[in-house]
Parts: C-alpha cells; sequence; structure tokens
C-alpha cells in the first residue's frame, strides 16, 4: 500500500519594480536556471501585463499554451507548465493583458492565485513585469518572498518607489477589509484632504490613531512587510550604495525593512549573451554576474542581506 | 605601563565577544535602530552609520518628487535631529574600545545642545572650529586622512593653522573642503572662511621684510 505523502506548498518569490528595462526578467529566468541546476523542482510564471519574454532569456521558443488559456478557456494551471532547459525548470508563459482588467473578473483572478499555490514545485517564481496595476500589486503581494529590482537611477528609483508604496496601501486596504474595517478605512482616504492627510505616512498615522485595533494591524503588517531589493547594473560603489540609501528612507519614512539582498555589476558579457538567444546562466555561470545572481538567490533562500 | 594581567589581553583588542557586546547594548537598541546598525557594531562603524545618514538625508538624493514629496524640509530636520541624538547617547555610552562603560563617562559629546544649532551659530569657521567639531562628532583625524588622502600631519596643520607648513593656496582649498565635506559641514562656507585667514596671514608674512 502506498502513503501518499503530504506535498509540502511551494515557496512563491514574485519579481516586480514599477519600471521596464531594470532587468527583472533576466534576473528571475537566472534565479530559477540557477535552482533547477541545483536539483530543485521550479515553475516560472510570467505575468508581465506589458508582453512575456522569459522564454526569450531561457533561450527557448514561445510556448503555445499561454495564461490567456487558463483566463478564457479554464485550462488548469498545472497543464500549462512546460519544460525547458534541464527538465526540473517549467515555464508557464503569458500574454499581452494577461492579467488586464478588462478581461479578468474577480472570481478569475481568486482562482488564478488559487491554483498558483496549489503549484507542485519547490519554488514558483512570478515575473510581473513593470508598472502597478491592481493585478500586478495583487500577484506580488501573494508571494512568500517579494522582491523588486531597481537600476541606480532616478527614474527607476522613484518607479520602484511608487510601486513599493501602492503594494503597501493594497496590503493595509485587504487587511483593514478582512478585519471589518473596511469603511473605516477606504473613508479615511476619500476624506484625506479634510482630514489634512498630504502622503502615506499622515495617512498611516491617521489610521493608527483612529482606534486600539488599526493600530495594531498597522503595526502587524508593517513589521510583517518583507521586501527584498536588487540593484542592477551598478558599476560603482555609489550605485551599490543606494540599496543602502533606499532601505534607510523605507525605514524611516514607513518603518518597514527593505532586505538589501543583491547588487549585480553591470556586465557585458550578459547583452551578448542575450542578443545570442542562449541562457545566460547555462551559457556563462563562471561569470561575475553569474556569481552575484547565486549569491542574491542563496540571500532571499537564507534572508541574508548586504552590509 | 603594561600590567602583567593576562586576562586583559583574552578580551582580544580590548572587545568582548559579539553576544556579550549585545546582552550589554540591548537597553539601548532604539538609538542603534535608528542608526540603522546591529547591537555588536563597533565604533567605527558607529561612526561611519552617522556621517552617512547625515549625508544622506542632508543631500540632494531627493532631488525630485514624489520622494521629496514625502520627505519635506521638516520631516528631514526631525530625521536628521534623531540621528545626531542617537549618535550622541551611544558615544556617551561607549568606552574608546566600544564597550559601554559603567560610570556614564564615555567618549564626551554633547548631549544637551544640538549640534544642529551649534553648527547654525557659527558665524565663520576657523581651524579651530574645525577641531572642535571634530572632536564633538568623535571623529579621529586618522579616519579623516584614510578616507581623503590627506595625511595627518596637514590635517592637524589645518586646524592648527599652521600655515607655514601647509601647501599652496590652491591645494590648501582642496584640503580643507575635503575635510569639511567629511565631517558633513558646509565645504564651501568652511573653504572660504578658512582661506580668508589664509590670505590674511599670507599679506602679513609678505609685509614682514
Amino acid at each position: 500500500m502506498e502513503t501518499e505523502e503530504k506535498k509540502e506548498k511551494a515557496e512563491i518569490w514574485a519579481i516586480a519594480g514599477g519600471k521596464g528595462g531594470t532587468g527583472k526578467s533576466f534576473i528571475l529566468s537566472s534565479i530559477g536556471t540557477h535552482l533547477a541546476e541545483g536539483g530543485k523542482k521550479v515553475i516560472l510564471v510570467d505575468a508581465d501585463l506589458g508582453g512575456a519574454n522569459l522564454h526569450s532569456f531561457l533561450g527557448v521558443n514561445k510556448p503555445k499554451k499561454s495564461l490567456t488559456n487558463f483566463f478564457e478557456n479554464k485550462v488548469p494551471l498545472s497543464d500549462l507548465v512546460e519544460n525547458v532547459g534541464n527538465g526540473s525548470l517549467g515555464l508557464i508563459t503569458g500574454n499581452f493583458n494577461s492579467l488586464d482588467s478588462g478581461a479578468i473578473k474577480h472570481h478569475q483572478k481568486l482562482r488564478f492565485f488559487r491554483q498558483i499555490k496549489k503549484l507542485e514545485a519547490d519554488y514558483v517564481l512570478i515575473d510581473l513585469g513593470a508598472g502597478s496595476h491592481i493585478n500586478t500589486v495583487d500577484t506580488f503581494l501573494l508571494a512568500d518572498k517579494m522582491m523588486v529590482i531597481v537600476v541606480p537611477e532616478k527614474p527607476a528609483i522613484e518607479n520602484m518607489y511608487e510601486f513599493t508604496k501602492k503594494a503597501l496601501f493594497r496590503r493595509l486596504s485587504v487587511s483593514f477589509g478582512a478585519h471589518g474595517l473596511k469603511y473605516l478605512f477606504a473613508g479615511a482616504w476619500e476624506n484625506r484632504a479634510s482630514h489634512k492627510i498630504g502622503n502615506l505616512r499622515d495617512f498611516i498615522d491617521f489610521l493608527a490613531n483612529s482606534s486600539e485595533k488599526a493600530r495594531e494591524i498597522i503595526d502587524f503588517e508593517i513589521s510583517n512587510f518583507h521586501i527584498h531589493i536588487v540593484i542592477n547594473q551598478a558599476r560603482n560603489i555609489q550605485d551599490r550604495s543606494v540599496g543602502f540609501a533606499v532601505k534607510s528612507l523605507f525605514k524611516k519614512y514607513l518603518g518597514f525593512t527593505f532586505q538589501y539582498s543583491g547588487c549585480i555589476w553591470y556586465d557585458d558579457t550578459v547583452w551578448n549573451c542575450i542578443r545570442k538567444g542562449h541562457n545566460f546562466m547555462e551559457l556563462c555561470n563562471t561569470s561575475k554576474c553569474a556569481v552575484e545572481i547565486m549569491k542574491l538567490t542563496k540571500n532571499v533562500r537564507e534572508g541574508s542581506h548586504l552590509k | 605601563m603594561r600590567s602583567g594581567n593576562h586576562e586583559a589581553h583574552q578580551k582580544c583588542e580590548g572587545r568582548l565577544s559579539s553576544e556579550i557586546i549585545k546582552m550589554d547594548r540591548k537597553n539601548h537598541k532604539k538609538y542603534f535602530d535608528i542608526l540603522e546598525l546591529d547591537l555588536d557594531a563597533s565604533l567605527a562603524e558607529i561612526r561611519k552609520a552617522y556621517l552617512d545618514l547625515k549625508k544622506l538625508y542632508s543631500t540632494d538624493f531627493f532631488l525630485t518628487s514624489p520622494i521629496s514629496d514625502d520627505f519635506p524640509d521638516e520631516r528631514r530636520g526631525d530625521i536628521l535631529k534623531q540621528i545626531d541624538d542617537a549618535y550622541s547617547h551611544i558615544l556617551a555610552l561607549l568606552d574608546k574600545d566600544g564597550n559601554i562603560q559603567e560610570n556614564g563617562e564615555g567618549i564626551s559629546y554633547c548631549t544637551d545642545c544640538g549640534h544642529d544649532q551649534y553648527i547654525a551659530k557659527i558665524s565663520a569657521f576657523s581651524g579651530k572650529i574645525l577641531k572642535e567639531l571634530r572632536e564633538r562628532m568623535g571623529v579621529e583625524l586618522h579616519e579623516i586622512s584614510r578616507k581623503t588622502n590627506i595625511s595627518m600631519q596637514q590635517l592637524e596643520n589645518i586646524e592648527l593653522e599652521n600655515f607655514q607648513k601647509l601647501p599652496p593656496a590652491v591645494y590648501l582649498r582642496g584640503f580643507v573642503t575635503a575635510f569639511a565635506e567629511y565631517l558633513t559641514l558646509d565645504p564651501h562656507k568652511a573653504a572660504e572662511d578658512i582661506m580668508k585667514r589664509y590670505k590674511i596671514w599670507k599679506d602679513m608674512k609678505g609685509s614682514d621684510k
């Protein structure tokens, strides 16, 4: 007789960042490749609203089945996994407008989340692309490990800053709703002008002062809001220190802790490799960049951070 | 004079183990949190964190909205004051090896008057004032020397205004700028003020023939 082994839930990582072109797909596909090479079962999910391109970084053709089949034809998510590379790496590709709110009703979104959590793998890595559409943010908040990535340039930093605030706002909104305080939250927000609430900090302070329960919810959610930040395409020490600066800003401003998990130096070989359509981690796994991506993976898995 | 006390040698270089350090400092955790430091940070790490944070919240990292919208001058001022207070509290607790000492006489740093008010009251910089500020901030000359590549001797000469031992104006100005920048002081004002004093010395020297 066979005893059924209780499968452990897959650990879900999500990567977002607000701005396009910062390297999310490259880094996520590289992390996935690295984990798979270490014997882990990994499923990559390409949920980029702007168009799926994870497959290009993996050096394979775009799979025919995609998330569109999930949303429109109710194909189970697990049926959409296409094996790529050495066998323990799988890919679910997306489509332009995969997560667009016009196409997806709330119950479909919930179905999507339910099935993501049930995917059989050690790791499920979700590429959320650029932008802060509510479905992107909600998928981000679903993850066990949330990652944002920036290049050390002002526009990217600002976009990431805005995205992170939106994510925190949404988390608080959902949490207040779950505790029966939906109207307190929504009301405070709608009337923010009359309450002289000028920014997110003011809003959070206002809520915290409105009741003991609200304060407890806020303290809990903020202390459990862990985001991993990655600096990509760093060229010097100042670039590396952007990670610490961002960490400080959020700590001082909103009170939560960014984990500075990785600083990936700019490396020309990456671009050359991608241009030729190869999987960078497979081809150049002794390059400096590859080593840093391995370190980044370790840091996110173990919760350690750069000093 | 070194005594033959071998127990003292067991605390390598005067520092206790990390665990003991953390336990000693636990009651003062909130100050370490403000400086975003681990509890077992060394004195050098504490100073570096202080200066880095002062720089971050004083300069134009916040060049455009939305970040600058969330950090109006008032808030930045509050944060800077918090950083100063945390630093002065921590220094007051520690001896020169970074251990908590019992008698309440740590590295002296003004805990009553705010550092920023002190600076605001300065009408003109001088070598003496640079030295005073450096000591108030608990910064050693060798640290500045390492970071700016200016020899300790020259930094000392600037503080003592030994102009005859310092290089010509065009180099001196650069030294003073770097010195002031390291201490997160206004480098232009410091350079202007001290070069004025240099000029006075030079003119007087020229007239003694």
